[in-house]
């Protein structure tokens, strides 16, 4: 039997209907009087000095109100950040560069911007504005990019903007002591986050010179960030924040929000500027490609007892926030596994490729895919079953994560939905077709939940119990669709006692709302959710205690429920929640709370030797497939698909779900389709019909199998999911192609033709 | 020949007298008259969140002319409220967390409907081929198919 | 800056008229769905946009004896659902039902399909295989093109600026021998075909009688490959020569290389579908 009334259940969210009945207006869903139609106009060249540019034409063009370059731009030249306020210094900050000045480094960079009264009027002016690029040779492979006397993308004396380590042990030792040694090289593309909805937004001035910003953001504390390129007070630009369509990650960095401040702020009206599909394709940021050099050794019996990784990264041509993305690689590299001597380096380098960024999962699943396929190597080569191999190696309680010595105290579940997830699989599916072969893959990890500890994480919330019983939250936090909105909103009825139906909350405001921090890093469950419980529970208290003056019993003999204060146990003795809102309110008794939850707070960690605890906690998952690969024509088909993760606690199990279905998913058009192509810095997938992302027609059935250990940071013992949930399922999937047909693919997306170039090797060469 | 022309229709049952561009897609037409709960999600016919319902058969509105809905009845995710069909299917999306973001889901209730107005007794990987025209980055299908069939399953049953 | 225009005649006879008048300022509209991505990429800068998509005359599905008459506006939907399609022209159906995505049918016709002539046209190989005829109209005049002689390049058809397809025919005598159409996609659905196979066959005592294969994607232009057709007329089908005729495909297909595929990966490709549709017709017959 459970005590809760609301957790715990599969209950819709409290934003489905308004999205059902097509009512929830998103960001492009919105229009002001005399609203003036934005531009921007990119760079055709991925790498050009930029000679001169003219704007008379266009600025003549009847309709168009403002045409600005990098010069109109009051402070074109700052830093990148992700919302954080601690101070992590420099190794972590990248130049964030608002319009392209004297030279570009992507195609697709933006050049200039226009503001006109209408979409075709401002795209007319965009075209006349003329640029006299000289283009220059750029850099397009990483690796390239590192080498001594390469081209150089920016304005430093190297292409390499970061380098980190870790290393535990002796790893030439740890070599020396190995019975077998494998050793290979992987590498993961360029992908895109693929929301429905595009980047954009709409932006006006208001009666007190603020700027608003009304766009779809995962981080609305960049009103800072666009206050400082404008020069401005960081309280004279507001962001309000819509539900997104999307995010993924995509969403993470500033998008278009400062062409919409400066333009509005230069017209003095308010302006929509909206990305299409290839400018979101083409300009905004990608998923890192990564090559990665993995040496593993192990004793006959299947233990590690090494790890040798060189992971190198394609920045693309800002950093962005590449340090961070590469610092969770450095700390995934070894994988969920206890091995004595390990070695990690990583590099992340600029080239003239589009830049990239985070997008769901950040850094971990690129090293995923190495590790996980070479522990499957492993087991072949030793003849031990793949669950068996992990099952041996993998940290369990206790143990410690053996690229940062981080020790896992709390249950490590991995033992247990590795078992689950591969169990699940069931009977192999039997399969008519004589070109079929069928194979079976587990992948398991882990992943962080919550920001890196040394950026000293907080959110806050603000709950209120209203006279009539109903409650208002106001949390800054933002939506970009998996219910994080909604499961506050669940606490908050939890804890007060009263219905989802009673609660309302606003959401995702700089001005109004208090700051929540970002809808990033898996970390909204456990920072927003605390927050909320705090305040919630903190009027819960007053109440409690109110009630028990009233019934004249100790307040720990009550409980609240069903707009009730109850005594426990004796349901029939209790008080209308209210007639206690009441008397509170007689008394003056506070039934609003503002609260804030910190994260547990670090030191920078030596970054050429990253040790100890980088991140508050873990999620820890496994996932197991099984497909068919056609040996005449590659392709592949996924037949069943398990998830199983430890959620902690699943406070809203049908988003938990939702997140590892989709997770899976999103994982799967990694492993299978997806690429954004570029070549030479030319992106040659701009649409949704050469960027290719599953449809319903090629998805399996899905069964997610969730763990509730109740030990994660959350409310109510609950973990992270929405990152983790995508994290490991390519290397599952590359494990599968390789027990069907024999193959090991080591580049994403394991195409149809790449499967068969690898099985007929014959008819291919020499063509 | 015009640049500009006049157009009629009906939409959710309201009649429309306006004008329209000559390469106005039926998209565009639909958000300028207030319709935004009709969706641009790639303007090319790749993604399908911009699904309504003309004349019975679901099409992605913005490789549609605006013109070429002249005279006829669109049904857009706002006026699925006033058939029970229609809410049904909203209902079962809302109790089986088929909805995330959302974006993709005005588009995927039009295909669904048109779908299950024609066809009774779909098994779900049919229903997975009638979907196929609508993506959805966030939910992975599974629920969006399963909210579907409940429906188709219940109409089978009240027959 | 010159603009866009529309029209959306009632009657052929106004499309015609139309096009004698505008000629390369028209361009006509059936379903829309290259049209309208053309426009947005602005492949296609303002012009008269002649919208026939209301015209219906020009939809319809007819049998006559042995003679089949398709009009230009019927689209992939009504493919799908028409019976006698389904049951008596059913490599047609197969081609529909893995043609784009069931949203896209409902407006794609098979006038537009046929016209856009892109290499990967899915329409295309099954006509190709029917010896298919296209019923072409300007003003005052009506002519037929065979649909072999059509494709003239990527986008580049043997139309003339008056003329627009208002029909499609072939005869029934092929339709009497099992046929089928095989696409390979990079997805189930929504999918720009990598290769696609349309074979219709005889077989007479274990020989082969009459064979028509056509594909796509393999070529600038959608495909018959009469060389391949030729090597197995009269010949006893067995694995061996299947591998030869396997060899004729290579030598007459010339595919391109891009996002998608290699034209390696394609020429591979179109000799497998080409086996595996032979395959599928001999287990069909015996
Ligand atoms: C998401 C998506 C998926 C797709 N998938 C496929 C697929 O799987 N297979 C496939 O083959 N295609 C596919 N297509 C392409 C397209 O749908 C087809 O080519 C379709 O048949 C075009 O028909 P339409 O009526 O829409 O043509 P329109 O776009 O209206 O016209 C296409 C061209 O033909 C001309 N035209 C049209 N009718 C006539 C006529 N009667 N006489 C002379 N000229 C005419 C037009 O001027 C234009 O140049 C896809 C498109 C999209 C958007
Ligand atoms: S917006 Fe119409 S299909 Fe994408
Ligand atoms: S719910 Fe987000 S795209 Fe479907």
């Amino acid at each position: 039997m459970s005590e809760f009334k609301i957790v715990g259940k599969p209950i819709p969210r409290e934003d489905a209907r308004a999205k059902a009945k097509g009512e929830l207006k998103y960001a492009d869903d919105f229009s002001l009087p005399g609203m003036l139609y934005g531009k921007v106009l990119h760079s055709k060249y991925p790498a050009a000095k930029i000679i001169s540019i003219d704007t008379t034409k266009a600025k003549q063009l009847p309709g168009v109100h403002a045409v600005l370059t990098a010069r109109d731009v009051p402070h074109n030249e700052t830093i990148t950040r992700f919302g954080q306020s601690a101070e992590v210094g420099k190794g972590f900050e990248g130049l964030y560069r608002v319009l392209a000045d004297k030279k570009v480094r992507f195609r697709g960079e933006a050049v200039a911007l226009v503001a006109a009264d209408t979409e075709e009027i401002a795209e007319e002016a965009a075209a006349l504005i003329e640029v006299n690029y000289e283009p220059l040779p750029g850099v397009f492979d990483p690796v390239e990019a590192m080498k001594p006397g390469a081209y150089l993308v920016g304005e430093g004396d190297s292409n390499i903007i970061c380098k980190f380590g870790c290393s535990q042990g002796d790893i030439k030792k740890g070599f020396a002591e190995a019975e077998v040694i494998i050793e290979d090289t992987y590498q993961v593309p360029f992908v895109d986050h693929a929301y429905l909805e595009t980047e954009g937004g709409v932006a006006w001035i208001d009666e007190k010179e603020v700027i608003n910003i009304r766009v779809g953001s995962q981080v609305i504390e960049h009103f800072r960030d666009v206050a400082e390129v404008l020069g401005l007070p960081h309280n004279q630009v507001r962001y309000i924040g819509t539900m997104m369509g999307g995010g993924f990650g995509g969403k993470e960095d500033i998008t278009v929000e400062t062409y919409l401040a400066l333009l509005t702020w230069k017209t003095k009206k308010p302006v929509r500027l909206f990305y299409t599909r290839e400018e979101s394709i083409l300009c905004h940021s990608k998923r890192h490609p990564f090559i990665m050099h993995y040496k593993v050794g192990a004793k006959k019996d299947g233990r590690l007892v090494a790890l040798e990784a060189e992971l190198i990264s394609d920045a693309g041509a800002y950093p962005y926030l590449s340090p961070w993305v590469n610092l969770y690689a450095t700390v995934n590299a070894a994988g969920p596994y206890c091995i004595p001597n390990v070695k990690i380096n990583t590099y992340c380098v600029l080239t003239n490729n589009t830049f990239t960024s985070a997008n769901r999962g950040f850094g971990a699943p690129q090293p995923n895919v190495a590790y996980e396929s070479l522990m499957d190597e492993l087991a072949y080569k030793l003849k031990i079953d793949p669950l068996e191999i992990r099952r041996k190696n993998c940290i369990t309680t206790g143990k410690s994560l053996s690229t940062t010595g981080q020790v896992f105290n709390t249950y490590v579940a991995l033992p247990e939905v590795a078992e689950k997830a591969w169990k699940a699989l069931g009977e192999t599916k039997k399969v008519e077709d004589k070109n079929k072969r069928i194979g079976r893959g587990l992948a398991i990890g882990l992943m962080s939940y919550g920001r890196m500890t040394f950026l000293h994480d907080t959110s806050r919330c603000y709950v209120r119990l209203e006279s009539d019983g109903s409650v208002l939250i106001r949390s800054g936090i933002p939506d970009l669709g998996g219910g994080q909105v909604s499961l506050l909103c669940q606490i908050a009825a939890e804890e007060l006692g009263v219905p989802m139906s009673k609660i309302r909350i606003y959401y995702s405001d700089t001005a109004l709302t208090p700051l929540a921090g970002t809808t990033t890093a898996t970390r909204q469950t456990y920072m927003s959710g605390n927050a909320t419980l705090k305040a919630a529970r903190e009027i819960k208290k007053r109440i409690i205690q109110k009630a028990a003056e009233m019934m004249n019993v100790n307040p720990e003999k009550l409980v609240i429920g069903e707009e009730k204060i109850i005594v426990k146990y004796d349901s029939a003795q209790y008080l209308p929640l209210l007639e206690v809102i009441k008397a509170c309110n007689t008394e003056g008794i506070e039934l609003f709370c503002e609260a804030q939850f910190k994260g547990p707070f670090t030191m920078v960690p030596d970054l050429s030797n990253i040790r100890g605890t980088i991140f508050p906690d873990f999620t820890f998952g496994a996932q197991a497939v099984e497909i068919s690969v056609d040996i005449e024509t590659g392709q592949v088909e996924v037949l069943k698909l398990v998830t199983c993760y430890d959620v902690g606690k699943a406070i809203n199990p049908l988003s938990v779900e939702g997140q590892m279905e989709g997770g899976s998913i999103y994982g799967m058009g990694y492993a299978l389709m997806e690429e954004v192509v570029m070549e030479k810095g030319v992106t040659l997938t701009p649409s949704f019909s050469e960027y290719i992302i599953p449809t319903a027609a090629d998805v399996p059935e899905v069964e997610a199998i969730l763990v509730e250990s109740g030990g994660g940071l959350g409310p109510y013992g609950a973990k992270g999911i929405g990152e983790p949930s995508c994290s490991i399922i390519a290397p599952a999937i590359l494990n599968a192609i390789y027990d069907a047909v024999g193959v090991r693919i080591k580049s994403l997306p394991a195409t149809p033709e790449k499967i068969i170039r690898a099985l007929k090797k014959h008819y291919f060469e020499g063509r | 020949m015009m640049e500009e022309y006049p157009i009629e229709l009906t939409i959710n049952g309201e009649k429309i007298v306006s004008t329209a561009k000559a390469e106005e897609s039926l998209l565009r037409f639909l958000r300028r008259h207030g319709f935004y709960e009709v969706k641009g999600g790639c303007e090319k016919g790749d993604c399908g969140t911009c699904t309504v319902i003309m004349n019975g058969k679901a099409i992605k509105s913005c490789i549609t002319l605006a013109g070429q809905a002249n005279g006829k009845e669109i049904l857009t995710v706002r006026g699925l409220e006033k058939e029970e069909s229609g809410r049904k299917l909203q209902e079962s999306f809302v109790q089986h967390g088929a909805i995330q973001c959302g974006f993709c889901t005005a588009g995927m209730l039009m295909t669904a409907k048109a779908y299950l107005d024609e066809n009774h007794q779909p098994n779900k990987v049919e229903i997975r081929k009638a979907i196929s025209g609508n993506l959805c980055r966030c939910t992975g299908y599974k629920k969006i198919v399963e909210a579907i069939y409940a429906v188709a399953e219940e109409n089978q049953k009240s027959k | 800056m010159s603009q866009f225009r529309y029209i959306s005649p009632k009657t052929k006879e106004e499309v015609l008229k139309i096009l004698e008048e505008e000629k390369s300022e028209a361009c006509i509209v059936a379903g829309g769905s290259n049209v309208l991505p053309y426009i947005r990429d602005k492949i296609i800068p303002p012009k008269l946009l002649l919208d026939i998509s209301g015209i219906e005359e020009l939809n319809y599905i007819k049998k006559n004896g042995s003679n089949w008459r398709i009009g230009a506006t019927t689209t992939i939907s009504d493919l799908i659902s028409s019976k006698i399609i389904r049951e008596e022209c059913n490599i047609l159906c197969q081609a529909a039902e893995q043609f784009a995505d069931p949203l896209v049918r409902n407006k794609a016709t098979i006038g537009g399909n046929l016209a856009d002539a892109s290499p990967a046209a899915d329409t295309a190989p099954p006509l190709l295989a029917l010896d298919a005829g296209l019923e072409v109209e300007s003003k005052g005049k009506k002519r037929e093109i065979f649909l072999k002689d059509f494709f003239l390049g990527p986008r580049k058809t043997a139309l003339q600026d008056d003329e627009m397809i208002t029909g499609i025919n072939f005869k029934s005598d092929s339709l009497n021998k099992p046929g089928c159409f095989i696409k390979l996609g990079l997805r189930q659905a929504m999918a720009i075909s990598v290769v696609t196979v349309a074979m219709v066959l005889e077989i007479e005592e274990n020989r082969v009688k009459d064979i028509r294969v056509a594909m796509g994607s393999v070529a600038p232009i959608p495909l018959r490959l009469f060389n391949a057709e030729e090597f197995l007329k009269n010949k006893h089908l067995n694995d061996d020569l299947i591998e030869e005729a396997k060899n004729k495909v290579y030598e007459e297909v010339n595919p391109i290389s891009d996002i998608r595929a290699s034209a390696e990966y394609r020429c591979y490709i179109s000799g497998i579908l080409f086996k595996r549709a032979l395959e599928k017709l001999t287990n069909q017959t015996s």
